[in-house]
Formats: C-alpha cells, structure tokens, sequence
C-alpha cells in the first residue's frame, strides 16, 4: 500500500484519544513529519485543544512556525473542549489568520477525526457539489427563479406556472390575476408583481 | 373631504404623546394610524426634518391619503407632505430631499447608511417617529438610526407608536428592553378598557345582529381532519424535541399567528440540531393553520385546488421542486381532508349512470363527463345574500317616509374573499341545471341547481389541474408507475396504523357510504386524470387566464340584474362592452342601493368615506369593531350592524381568543409598567460617547493585548478609530451596529468582493448558520470565496452563530458513521480544499465578532475606501450605490444564461423582467451571446412541463 493513501500522524500525538475516531481512511505513525497530521505531500494538519492551549498559549505559536512553508494547504483544527471559549478563540482566530493556517472546529473528538477524514477522502475529488450547479429540469430553474422573489415558496411555485404556463405569460401577469391563484395572498401576488414590472434602474 | 375630527379619547393619546418622548401603545382600531398622521403633521412644521421609520407601505400610503385629505378640505392651505425614500432614490437626490426638511419616510437601512455617510445634516434633525415599534429589538437597525442620531443631536425628540400590545409581552421583560432600546422613559397604554375610551365609545351603538351559522356538515369534517392533523403533528414535534414547552405548544395555540413566532424562537437555540424532518414539522404547522384558517375563507373549489397544489408539490420530482413529503400528508386525517374536500366540489360517477343529455351539459361547460358537480355553496354566502335583501326591503320601506338611506358597507377578510363574495352577489340569479340520477340508484333523476359562478370556478379547476399534471408528469415521468399504484401502497401501510388513533366515523351520510375512503394522492390523480379528459376533448390553447372567478369584476359592484348573468368576461372587448352596457342599465345609483365589498387588510377610512348606513361583516375582526364603535362615536347615520361567525368554529374560536389575548396584554403591560427599571441615559450617554470615540471595550482590548506584549510599539500613542468598509447589504445585520456601538468608524459602501474589509488586504464574507448552509449548497459562497481570494492576499470566510444559538457546528444533523457528501462538515471541508488560501473565522455571536474583528485589526492599516469598492468591478463608470431596486435584479440574476458578468448590461437594456422576458432571442444574443441567449429565451418561452 503506497503511502499517498495513508495519513501520516505524527509520533507526538500517539495516544491521543482522537486517533480512534478516525476510522473511514487508512493511517500510520510518522516519525519525520512536522505537522500533527499529513494528509498529502502539500496538506497538513495541526492539532489543538482549548484546554492544552489555556495552559501552553506559546504553544500552538512554537508549532507553527516550525511547520514551514513546504505546505500549500495548512489546516489548524482546533478542538473545542471547554464550556467557556470565547477569548482563546479570539486570539487563535487571529494566529490562524496571519500564519496563513486555516481555522476548523470541532466539538467532539469524533467531529475532529471527521474533519481529518474528510481532508484525505476528498483530497482528489472535484467541488461540484458546492458549486453551482446548472440544471437541467425546466421547472427546477422555474422555481429558482421564482423563490428569488421573497416569500415565494414551492407550492406557489406549482400553483404559478401551472395557472400560467410559461415565464413570458407570467411575467405579464396582472396582480389580481396573481391574487387568484389559491395560496397566494395580496401582499404575494403585490412582491411577484413587482418584482416582474418595477423597472430594473428606477425612473426619477 | 376631510378626515373626521379625532375623538376626545385620541386627541388626549396625542397630547400625552406631545407632551414627552413616549412609546405609546393603542389596541388594535382605536386609529393609531389616525394619531400617528396628526402627530406627523403637528410635528413637521415648515423648519422641521422629522423621520419616520419602520413603516410599511401600507402605512406610508396611508398616510399619504391623508394628507391628501387634508390639503383638499377647508384648510386647503395644509402644507404638510410626506416624502417617501426608498432604495430607488439615489444619494444625491436624497441628501437634497434630507436638506430640504419636512416629513421623510425613510426605509431604516437607507437612513443608516446615509447617517454614516453623513448625507443626513444630522443637526438638524428635529425628531424621529418610531412606527411600529414593537419590532424593535436591541439588534435592529433603527435602535442604530436612534443611536447615532442622540450622539450628535441630543436635543431631537424620538416618540414610537404601537398597536401591537401582544408583542410586548413576548420573553422577559420586553417592554423594558423596548423602551431601553429606543432610549425612552416613558409609556403610554391606552387598551379597549381605558376609561376614556370606554366612555367615548360606548356611548350610543346601533343594533348588532349576530347571526350564527352552522357549519356545513363537510365543513365540520374539514375542520376536525384539520385538528387531528395539528395535533399529530404536534405531538410528533413535542415528542422529537426537548426544546418545546408542551404548555404553550398545544393544538389551541397553534390556531393563531403567533403560534409561528413562539415555535421558532422556542426552538431557534436548537435549530440547527434539529433534524431536516423536525423543521420540515415545524413548517408543516404554520401550513395547516392556513388551511384551517382557508376552511371557511375559501370557497370549496379554490380550497380543493389549494391542497392539491399542496400535495403535487410536495411530491418528489427529480431535479426539480424537492421536498419530502411532510409526515401529515400521509396519515389517514389527510386523506379524510381531501376526500371531504373532494366530496363538497364534485363526484365522478359511471359515465352510463348519467344522462345523455347531462353529460352533454357538462360537456358544453366544459368539465369532464363521468362527474356531478356537488358544490356547497358556503352557507354564509347565501345569508349574506338574504341579509342584503332584507336590508332593501328596509331601505325601500324608509324610502317612503322620506328618510335617508345610505350605501351597505360589506367587509371581508381578504380581497380574494371580496372578490368571491361580488362575484357570488353578481350571479346571483345565474343557475346552471343539471339532471342527476339519484343518489340511491334507482334510475330516478332530479334536477340539481349550481349557481354559475361556482360552476365556471369548477371548470377553472379542471383547466388548472390538466397544466399541473402536465408539470408532475414532466418533471417526474419515473415515479408515475400508474393511477394510484403507489398511492395504495403507502395508504395500505397507513390503514394498518395503531387502532388506538382515533378515528372519526363519519355518520351513516349517504355521501359516506357511496365513497369508500381513497387515500388523498389516489384522489388526485382521478382529478388529474379527469382533467387530462377534458383538455382532450377541448382543443382549443387557452392561456389560464379566467382560472377561478371572473379577474374583472369592478370594486364596487353593485347588485346584478336579475337573470343579467353577463357570464365570464375573458378579453378586454368583451369587457368594454359590459362596461357600456353597466352604464345604460344602471347609470348613476342613488346610494341606497350601492352596495361595496371592502377588505379588512384594508380598512382604514372606509367607513369616513361611504358613510354606510348598513355595516356586515362578513367575518369577525375585533379591529373593525372598533373603527364602527369610533363611527358611531362621531355620530354615524348607522341603522344596523351584521355581524356573520360559524358557530362552532375555528373561526370564532380565534375571534374570542384574539380579543382575551389582547386583553391579558395590556393587563400584563400595566403591571410591568408599575415597576418598570427607567433607563438612565436620556440621551446624555450618547453624547458622551461621541466625545470620546474610542469606547470602553476597544480600550479594555488593547490594554490586554499590550499586556501580552504583542502589540506593534507606539500604537497607543495615537488612538485612532479604527475602520471598517461594510457593504451596505450588510446592514441587515446587527454586526454593523455593534461595530459602531463599540467604536469602530463604519463606512458603508456597496463592495462587490467580501462584506467588511478591514484593511486593504484583508476581506471578510460574513455567513450566518443558515446562510452557510444554503450558500454551500447553492454554490454562491464557492463563487465568492473564488472571488475573494483573488481580490485579496487575506480572504477569510466569517462563520457567525446567533446569540441565542449554541455555539456547535457538530449536531446539524449529527455525525452519520461514514463520510456524507451533503453534511455540512463534508461540504465546509470540500471548500477548504478548494481554495488553500481562504481563512475561517468563527464566532459564536455579533457580540464576540466585534471582539474579534477588533484583535485582528491590531496594528494594521485602515483601509482605502475607494480601494474597496473598486475591488472586483468591472464597469467602474456606473454609479452603482442605490442604482439597482432589490427585488426586480433578484429575479433578474436568477434566471437562467444571467450570470453576474451580463446583468448589469441587461438591466441597462431593458426595463424590467416583463420587457426582458418579451424580448426576441436575437437581441438578447447581442449581450448575452448567442448560447445564454438561447437557454434565457427558452426559459421563457417553453411550457411549464
């Protein structure tokens, strides 16, 4: 088995409870990385507590700057594990931001191996399904189009294009037309009607 | 003519409210919008810059009738006008409008921006009117607007009004929040029991004839199929989730609006634990309160089409309208629901079993031929019709003694009822006659009578069901596996459930017995299928336009002839034609014989402005009540009031618990008043901290940062106010307030790339919980975090929680065993990755934002605010702050070939999405390209299937 499909952990974190709630990817022990975790030649991860690092702030500091600069993505995952965190996160907030490091939280150990997992099982995968997408279905856009306008939701959606047919005869849709449909109120068909017929850069 | 005089009672609510700066709360119909005009016009005198925030559009027109009143009385010399800001007037023309003084009303974000900006000569500002105010809270932005304008003028008044008791007693101490908000001292109450109210009113009034109606029978079996629906789903809510207080959350409560609210803030500190199933059930209520509201609202053909559009579009389609199907559709009241809703429009019967010379009826009327219209008329309709009658019997009666008779004034809940109602007046006379064999079967037929208006919204019905199974069967052509199949699957399952449920025999009606129960979807698809049948038969393309009844009825329609049936007026021709014929029949009718169908939603002034002598109402509403009560008051010609309720109904039951609710409300407010904590800082704080800008929590920050050493030497030499450009959308939300509150100069800009920039190379896109997980699912925040990080050597992305939300990012849904494409977890990762250089910054509220925003912009450079705003623009020539108007550009970005590259050019080129979507495929090429042309034409063009 190559190591491109195992996580490399660093030796410093043997023992550390985390390491069993990573069960959906392959990982092994290091002893020559400088991260926490390895997920790639070019990603990293570094581990901390909020705990660990209310007794050591000089810690996390120390750890980053020895990491480097030989990765391109570097991921500061931070466990949330005490009730009050507001100001330790404040002030990683700001390290993670002028280290170059991006900040995740989690709040259990399980979402932390979570976040670790996900990192290597979606190293390769493209981001289509955060991006957006451009569907096929006539009436998936209808209702795209539709519920931009506020407070239209998608039994209005139905009842608009099936009272109307096409977009175009929509568009030219009188409000008390609009009004008629079942489910649609005035102050609805007044927001469609209006968001159909005020002009785009109003007139003076 | 001019407004009626304001009475005893309001001119003391005004002078009290001259007299100091108060929040002032009024019940509903005592004419807060009549006070709040007087106060208005007392208050801009010619010197005068009063703003007026927080009203709707209703409210601004409103006013503007009055004033209008005002100027065409006696004293048509009355100068008092009010100007309307919106985001379509730009900034140049709105600092001349603030410079040029008066009244201003003022949408709050536009005013806010434009105090920042300093637009707004604040210092001559004489005062600020609050409408509306209990939607105020401390993150609001007027609570912003006040703050900023007691800082630099302490001397401007700042009165709010109220007629919404019921708010305020919402959560912990609301009242004194509100009025901590607003920096006011005092309250003022003014409810129905008020002694000087009480003597005002109740002085004479003329007879009330209640008339209380039973429901029909189907009518009852709606309304109990409704509650058990409410109370499963209730029950199913209460036992899935801890957060809900089962004393509030009953079937009882969630009869009213507030029910909403109350399920949603019980429910927000948990909200984004809750399963996709738990939220769906919180929806699934505030709908099944509109249908049990629609019930006895909505006639029974337009309530039929409502619940099947429901239940289509609750249906999974691939790649379009998604939604799982809520968990009430499918349980055994739900499909009573639709059956008795079915069984009170129509029945489909053998096509043998009717008569040749029926089914040709139906035919030429256009409905299928295998069905009997059944049709209840709603029994309110039809005692409104005698009631009318009986009036102009009276009225014919009074005539002959020379004594005056003014017009009927009939009110209503909805302009859709209004327009039922007109309609059903209008055709009174207008039967269509079927024959039909009896129910029993025994080959005998009678002759059936529909009125025509019921069967025309019939014949709509079907024409609206065969385009709506045309959309399901396109969009979902694999589940369809023919009529019913799975339909009986699920229901066999559901006829299986627990004995224990409670389920209702239905009495031994012969209606019962003819049709044994189908489950709802099963139902549907007959319907469908009829329809299909008879879009068939008609060949003829028809646009849906005469869908329901007629579009065209007039306002203020009078009486119709006897037999005049003028039919369904389709086209404008035919429409002129009537017109002409309206007048050559009826000419000018004394007033004695008008009779106009108003809406409550509308009803200020109706009353000054007809001067009826008969007032029914159609359906209950305490307000209105009230505005009679203040008619007679002035000494009205009223003779006779009607007032219209279901006995036993829900309609009656929210009714009587509206008017207790508010009643409780002001008892409630009383108390808290006698021991209301007054806010100290009349306006002395404020300015104050304008006089040492940097404020006590900046300071306190970078004192603790200097202690850790890390701050950059010298800093604390020069404490200067540090900046932030925040895109003026983002005023929305309460982090630019609190920015400001705690110091920070914001400078609100339109900015196409992030939300704050902080400093030239650091941009921040703010994301709230929900709006995270939209925008990763939507693919916007992909858009914007590409953006950003090539704008900006420093892109952070903002992850914000609500106050009162737990700070976890976890529970959504929890952690499933394997890795899940579509957890929240996966897709924030999937971002991560994307873009190696983008930041997250977590925040558990606005409040530690603040805090945050201020340790990262320790040492570093202010911003340039040209800079910012030049970020990621293309077209820099156009003037872009307040160009665009929201909801038209919205709808324009969303639509298919649009990207945010060609919109700009778009709205340039047509004027608004009606011209766009008129537009031929060609022009459109010209600044689309020929490609996203073709996709945005065929938008529009194609058929919804």
């Amino acid at each position: 088995r190559s190591i491109s499909q195992l996580v490399l952990v660093n030796d410093l974190q043997r023992g550390n409870p985390l390491l069993a709630c990573i069960r959906n990817v392959r990982w092994s022990h290091s002893r020559d990385i400088l991260p926490d975790f390895e997920i790639s030649r070019s990603s990293c991860v570094l581990y901390l507590s909020i705990r660990y690092h209310r007794l050591h702030p000089e810690y996390i500091t120390k750890r980053i700057d020895g990491l480097g600069r030989s990765y391109r993505m570097r991921v500061l995952l931070v466990f949330v594990d005490t009730d009050d965190s507001k100001i330790p996160l404040r002030e990683i907030n700001r390290v993670a931001l002028q280290s170059d490091m991006t900040l995740l939280l989690a709040w259990s150990l399980d979402e932390a191996g979570r976040y670790i997992e996900t990192l290597k099982a979606f190293e390769n995968r493209s981001p289509d399904p955060i991006r957006e997408r451009v569907d096929d279905s006539h009436m998936a856009r209808v209702s795209n189009s539709l519920t931009a306008v506020r407070s239209v939701n998608k039994t209005d959606v139905l009842t608009l294009a099936s009272n109307f047919g096409s977009f175009a005869t929509l568009s030219e849709a009188a409000v008390e037309e609009l009004a008629l449909c079942p489910g649609i109120g005035e102050l609805k068909a007044q927001r469609i009607f209006k968001a159909f017929n005020d002009p785009f850069v109003p007139e003076p | 003519m001019a407004p009626a005089p304001l009475l005893p009672f309001q001119r003391r609510v005004l002078d009290e409210l001259l007299d100091e700066d108060a929040l002032c709360v009024v019940a509903r119909g005592l004419g807060l919008n009549r006070i709040l005009a007087e106060l208005a016009r007392v208050c801009a005198t010619p010197r005068a810059l009063v703003f007026l925030v927080n009203c709707s559009e209703q409210d601004e027109d409103d006013l503007q009738h009055h004033f209008m009143q005002m100027r065409s009385g006696e004293n048509a010399n009355e100068a008092t006008e009010l100007r309307i800001v919106k985001n379509e007037t730009n900034a140049t023309a709105r600092g001349q409008l603030y410079r040029r003084g008066g009244l201003i009303s003022v949408t709050s974000r536009i005013l806010i921006v434009d105090l920042l900006n300093e637009v707004v000569p604040v210092e001559l500002v004489t005062g600020v009117i609050v409408h509306n105010a209990s939607r105020i809270t401390a993150e609001s932005i007027e609570a912003f607007v006040l703050r900023i304008v007691r800082q630099t003028n302490p001397s401007a008044f700042v009165k709010a009004l109220s007629d919404a008791p019921e708010a305020f007693t919402l959560g912990f101490a609301p009242l004194e929040k509100t009025l901590k908000v607003l920096g006011l001292r005092h309250v003022h109450l003014w409810p129905r029991f008020h002694v000087d109210i009480q003597r005002d009113l109740s002085a004479d009034s003329a007879p009330v004839i209640e008339l209380r109606l039973p429901q029909t029978r189907s009518m009852v079996e709606l309304q109990q199929a409704v509650l058990d629906c409410l109370s499963a789903t209730i029950g199913e809510l209460c036992s899935s989730t801890k957060a809900l207080d089962p004393e509030t959350v009953n079937v009882e409560s969630s009869l009213f609006r507030y029910f909403d609210a109350m399920v949603k803030r019980q429910l927000s500190p948990y909200w984004h634990r809750l399963s996709a199933r738990v939220r769906n059930m919180a929806d699934d209520l505030t709908l099944l309160r509109r249908v049990a509201e629609l019930i006895t609202a909505y006639d029974p053909v337009s309530l039929l089409e409502y619940l099947d559009a429901l239940l289509l579009s609750s249906k999974p389609t691939p790649g379009g309208l998604p939604g799982p199907a809520a968990s009430w559709m499918a349980s055994d009241s739900a499909n009573i629901l639709y059956a008795v809703a079915r069984t009170r429009t129509f029945r489909k019967v053998p096509r043998e079993q009717l008569p040749q010379q029926t089914r040709e009826r139906l035919v030429s009327l256009g409905l299928p031929d295998t069905i009997v219209p059944v049709l209840e008329v709603p029994p309110k309709l039809e005692i409104l019709a005698q009631v009318l009658e009986e009036i102009g019997v009276a009225n014919s009666a009074a005539a002959g003694q020379n004594a005056a008779a003014g017009p009927v004034l009939v009110m209503a809940g909805s302009g859709r009822e209004c327009r039922m109602i007109r309609a059903y007046l209008a055709s009174l006379h207008s039967h269509v006659e079927f024959d039909v064999p009896q129910p029993d079967g025994d080959g005998g037929a009678t002759a059936e009578r529909h009125p025509r208006m019921m069967v025309d919204m019939l014949r709509g019905f079907f024409r609206w069901k065969a385009q709506a199974a045309g959309i399901r069967a396109g969009g979902g052509a694999s589940q369809q596996t023919g009529p019913g199949t799975a339909g009986h699957d699920s229901a066999g399952r559901l006829r299986r459930a627990p004995p224990a449920k409670r389920r209702r025999v239905r009495g031994a009606s012969s209606a019962g017995l003819r049709f044994p129960r189908a489950p709802a979807e099963a139902l549907e698809q007959e319907a469908s299928d009829l329809a299909a049948e008879v879009a068939a038969l008609q060949e003829e393309p028809d646009s849906a336009h005469d869908a329901g009844f007629g579009v065209h009825e007039s306002t203020g329609a009078s009486l119709d002839a006897p037999g005049g049936g003028a039919g369904y007026l389709d086209d404008d021709d035919e429409w002129a034609d009537a017109l002409c014929a309206f007048d050559e029949n009826f000419g000018l009718l004394s007033s004695s014989e008008t009779v106009v169908v108003h809406p409550y939603s509308n009803s200020k002034g109706v009353l000054q402005a007809l001067l009826p002598t008969h007032v029914v109402m159609y359906a209950p509403y305490p307000a209105f009540i009230r505005e009679v009560e203040a008619y007679q008051a002035r000494g009205a010609p009223l003779k006779q009031v009607y007032f219209l309720v279901y006995d036993n109904s829900l309609e009656e039951q929210r009714y009587l618990s509206a008017i207790r609710r508010e009643r409780e409300s002001f008892e409630r407010l009383i108390r808290e008043k006698a021991t209301l904590v007054i806010p100290v800082n009349d306006g002395n704080v404020g300015a104050q901290a304008a006089a040492s800008p940097a404020n006590m929590l900046l300071r306190a920050v970078a004192a603790r940062s200097h202690r850790n050493a890390r701050s950059v030497p010298g800093m604390d030499d020069a404490p200067q106010q540090p900046r932030v450009v925040v895109d003026v959308r983002e005023f929305r939300s309460p982090l630019p307030s609190l920015l400001h509150a705690s110091g920070f100069e914001v400078i609100p800009r339109t900015i196409d790339v992030g939300d704050y920039v902080l400093h030239d190379n650091l941009v921040v896109e703010r994301k709230s919980l929900p709006d995270l997980i939209g925008s990763l699912r939507s693919g916007r925040l992909f858009n914007q975090a590409d953006a950003m990080t090539r704008h900006y050597s420093y892109a952070a992305l903002l992850i914000e929680f609500e106050v009162n939300t737990s700070f976890s990012l976890q529970a959504i849904g929890g952690l499933s065993s394997d890795i899940a494409v579509n957890s929240v977890t996966s897709q924030l990762t999937m971002l991560v990755l994307a873009f190696p250089r983008l930041r997250v910054i977590w925040s558990s509220s606005p409040y530690e934002t603040v805090s945050i925003f201020a340790e990262l912009k320790q040492g570093a450079l202010e911003p340039s605010i040209d800079r910012a705003v030049a970020v990621g623009q293309d077209d820099a020539s156009v003037e872009r702050e307040g160009v665009y108007s929201q909801a038209p550009i919205a709808l324009l970005q969303s639509l298919p070939g649009v990207t945010l590259k060609n919109y700009q050019a778009l709205a340039r080129a047509y004027r608004n999405v009606r011209e766009l979507a008129a537009a031929s495929q060609p022009d459109l090429a010209e600044i689309l390209g020929a490609d996203a042309a073709q996709r945005l034409h065929g938008f529009f063009r194609s058929k919804a299937k």
